[in-house]
């Protein structure tokens, strides 16, 4: 090897020497051009020398050996995607320039919400769950601009596990600019609530769509108990929130978007009793959406009324065939004040 | 993934390269085919929320004890004492373990109203920690509240005022332990327990006696009857431990002992590697080790000497266990074993090992040539509960750069063990019945003891009785890259490359000898059928 690089590097001055006569340029510039094309070799000399070349370990990886067995992968999505670094400051920062400079105003622009109830946040402490129906992606960022800024900027979003972080650039992306973190839908494991707990403990407040998934038909699905749930044990309060209309802006499975008006209720912050198991929780916070939906297709005099009456109309909506629920539906809508 | 348990690995010509520690440095060496390595365990999964695991502990005693809190009552006297900074092993990251169970019985002592409170570190013959240090193992809150008031103190073996001769046993063994805590109402006593060696009555018995107790069972013979040392049923270090304890029991002295185990999770993230199995290294991993590599070998010794002595480990809490002595030492071991023992058939020809940077001795110091002795020989040698790894008449092959050099500060006596003892003659009996005394009873050095930070003037003796059972058991000892020097001082054989080693060791033990590795870190026990 030294005797091919030393020939290789007097074959270089050769080259170097003869294109000076050709060419006849400076000695400057004949030198520079040495210096060149001996670097090149010295660079070339050092890596044949290197055992990179030769493919060793450590340089290069090591083979496996055929006598131990290899130990299956762990994901590194879904619920085992790592979060961690969107919560840190550089990616806060970042994500607070994005959702107020960019997706607030295009999603204000798109949907023009009209935002009722923060004044209920005013006195409530904090860490605070949002818990909200749910019916269209524009759900989330929608939510988010509608808070206060405060809070916005630190609050985390609980997101499907195999839907937001079934691909690492998913799960990145979701991370990165809604501060989203891995849940499942149907049932909340001990590993996944302790980590929402944790995110409480440590004070970010927390979207959650306690029906797991978005609505089909513009009615509310069942609602999950995993925002009681984190409420009981944390001790933190829920915030209900209705919204309203993004369905007809951004529908499930819907390949584009249609401007269109919407509607953001906030409602009271509601605690879960130490006498209440967090199913009965559940039902609670589902009823007080109920009541928000109410005073939003009415006003908040008459919705308290029917409340109070137990007639406020089902979030889920009449059990009927589909096109009667899809018509109720329409005259659910149609007939908010406006 | 639940963590892996150790293995035994057989080498073939494809198997990559093996990590070797050497000292204040890292080498791969190629070992030949068909070579055993013996892979720790990986480490086990942590306690989720030690502070409520310790304050179960302390309410849930094991033994014939009552809860923490019942033995707690207004107007009596109450010492803790805690192990000092040999252990763990590198410090780990605050909060150390001492500091979280310190606390909790602290804040238990506060809710019974007890006033008359001291904290003594357990030193035996070792150093007197720093106040760094001290800070480190118990936290700020504690230190603030009762260093600058005396009431936390450092044992001090030659105190004769201080000291309290409880008896003698049926061995004829002294008795002689710190008096404040001979004479509390209640010693909690509160442990790292790091290897199946340390803990039980270990810690009162050793750590907070004098010289004339200790002398007792840190002597030769001893040491040549411990196989091994972690293996309770076959220690005589243990059974000597153990039965001062029971006089110190017998005499009314309530120890309240509190014992921790710690997961083998030793090194920060960036040095991962080092517990990795290097077929498992990733691109990551080898990209560390050869920028580490690189910045080692292209350092001045001191620099990365203090690197390294900067690293606390990422240690993790395992198990925590309070009670009566025994009865919280039996359920301690089981968790040591249960996160370091790696079954292993048969002995070896030749054992080979690379000796890190630290040893218990040596925490903020240099591992001067009889600490490197010590490490080998007196403790990897004896990581084993059966059968010692080599075979009778066997090789071990250590690496470790063994310089010349010693702390002046922390190892005074050491330098004059190595300068005019160890020159005469490198057997412990003849050592031992003729240089122990004037070392162990030199002013100067009893001197450093009690007001620097020196360990005691038989300190090395001790070190060197460490490595007395492997000396009689092996047939040679290697040093691979050591000061020639100071390696044939020890009364070892110097030799530049494993190869060369593995020649030199093949002219002692015959040729085609099979070869076991013990890889470390992290630290396994090898239980050999």
């Amino acid at each position: 090897m030294g005797k091919t690089s030393q020939s290789k590097s007097e074959g270089s001055e050769r080259i170097a020497g003869s294109f000076s006569t050709g060419s006849g340029g400076s000695d400057a510039s004949m030198r520079q051009l040495r210096r060149i094309l001996n670097l090149k070799e010295q660079v070339l000399s050092a890596a044949r020398r290197m055992p990179l070349s030769s493919q060793r370990f450590p340089w290069a990886a090591p083979k496996w050996p055929a006598s131990v067995d290899r130990p299956a992968k762990e994901s590194r999505t879904g619920l085992n995607f790592d979060t961690e670094w969107s919560r840190k400051y550089p990616a806060r920062l970042a994500r607070a320039v994005v959702l107020d400079s960019l997706i607030g105003p295009l999603v204000t622009a798109l949907a023009l919400p009209e935002v009722s109830g923060l004044d209920r946040l005013l006195d409530a402490p904090t860490p605070l769950i949002f818990a909200a129906n749910h019916s269209s992606h524009l759900d989330t960022p929608l939510l988010l601009a509608s808070l206060p800024a405060e809070i916005r900027h630190r609050c985390v979003v609980a997101a499907a596990a195999d839907y937001f972080f079934d691909r690492r650039w998913k799960g990145a992306l979701s991370s990165a600019v809604l501060c989203a973190i891995p849940l499942e839908r149907e049932r909340v494991s001990r590993r996944s609530a302790e980590s929402a707990a944790g995110l409480l403990e440590e004070g970010w407040n927390m979207i959650i769509f306690p029906e797991g998934t978005r609505s089909t038909d513009g009615w509310a699905q069942e609602f999950r108990g995993g925002a009681a749930y984190l409420s009981k044990r944390t001790g933190s309060p829920v915030v209900p929130v209705y919204l309203q209309g993004t369905r007809t802006v951004l529908a499930k499975d819907a390949r584009r978007v249609s401007p269109g008006r919407t509607r953001v209720v906030f409602g009271p912050v509601l605690r879960c009793s130490e006498t209440e198991d967090a199913k009965r929780f559940a039902h609670r916070i589902k009823d007080s959406i109920a009541e928000l939906a109410d005073e939003a297709s009415s006003d908040w005099w008459s919705a308290r009324q029917r409340a109070v009456r137990g007639e406020t109309p089902s979030l889920g909506g009449p059990e009927a065939s589909a096109w009667r629920r899809a018509w109720m539906l329409d005259r659910h809508h149609t007939s908010r004040r406006r | 993934m639940s963590p892996r348990p150790g293995f035994v690995f057989e080498t073939d010509h494809s198997s990559p390269a093996t990590l070797f520690w050497h000292g204040e440095g890292f080498g791969l060496e190629r070992l030949p085919a068909g070579a055993r390595i013996i892979y720790p365990p990986e480490p086990v999964d942590p306690i989720q929320d030690p502070r409520t695991a310790i304050r179960n502990a302390l309410e849930n005693p094991l033994g014939a004890s009552p809860p923490l809190s019942a033995l707690l009552k207004p107007g009596m006297r109450l010492s803790i004492a805690f192990d000092d900074v040999s252990l763990p092993l590198p410090p780990m990251r605050r909060p150390d373990v001492r500091q979280l169970v310190i606390e909790a019985v602290l804040d238990a002592a506060a809710e019974a109203g007890v006033d008359d409170v001291a904290l003594i570190a357990a030193l035996a013959l070792h150093r007197r920690m720093t106040e760094a240090e001290l800070r480190h193992a118990l936290g700020d809150r504690v230190y603030d509240a009762f260093a600058p008031s005396g009431l936390l103190t450092q044992h001090d073996a030659e105190d004769p005022e201080n000291m309290v001769h409880l008896g003698v046993t049926s061995e004829g063994e002294d008795v002689e332990i710190n008096k404040r805590a001979a004479t509390s109402d209640l010693l909690v006593y509160v442990n790292v327990n790091l290897v199946a060696m340390d803990g039980g009555h270990k810690s009162v018995a050793t750590g907070l006696a004098s010289y004339r107790s200790i002398r007792h069972h840190h002597n030769v013979r001893t040491m040549q009857h411990s196989r091994s040392f972690m293996d309770q049923n076959h220690s005589e270090l243990h059974s000597s431990n153990w039965r001062m304890g029971r006089l110190i029991a017998a005499n009314g002295v309530k120890v309240f002992q509190v014992e921790t185990t710690l997961n083998t999770d030793t090194f920060p993230s960036q040095f991962r590697f080092l517990e990795r199995r290097e077929w498992e290294w990733s691109a990551r991993d080898r990209a560390a080790f050869l920028a580490a590599s690189f910045a080692v070998d292209r350092a001045p010794a001191g620099t990365t000497r203090k690197v390294f002595q900067r690293i606390h480990s990422p240690y993790a809490l395992s198990s925590v266990q309070a009670g009566e002595v025994e009865a919280v030492h039996a359920v301690t071991t089981e968790n040591v074993y249960r996160q370091q023992l790696v079954d292993v058939e048969g002995q070896t020809d030749i054992l080979t090992m690379g000796l890190p940077y630290i040893c218990p001795y040596n925490v903020g110091s240099i591992m001067n040539p009889i600490l490197v002795a010590c490490t080998g020989l007196g403790y990897m040698f004896n990581m084993y509960l059966g059968k010692p790894l080599v075979k009778p008449g066997g090789v071990l092959i250590m690496s470790h750069p063994t310089p010349w050099a010693f702390n002046p500060v922390h190892h005074p006596s050491y330098i004059d063990f190595f300068e005019q003892v160890l020159p005469e003659t490198t057997d412990p009996f003849k050592i031992e019945a003729t240089y122990e005394e004037s070392f162990a009873r030199d002013p100067w050095y009893i001197h450093l003891y009690r007001t620097g930070h020196a360990y005691h003037g038989v300190h090395p003796f001790y070190m060197w009785y460490w490595c007395a059972h492997a000396l009689d058991h092996l047939g040679a000892v290697i040093v691979v890259g050591g000061d020639p020097a100071a390696v044939r001082r020890l009364g070892f054989k110097p030799a530049s490359t494993l190869t060369d080693a593995l020649e030199m060791a093949e002219d002692v033990v015959g040729n085609h000898p099979s070869i076991t590795h013990l890889h470390s870190p992290p630290l396994l026990l090898a239980n050999v059928h």
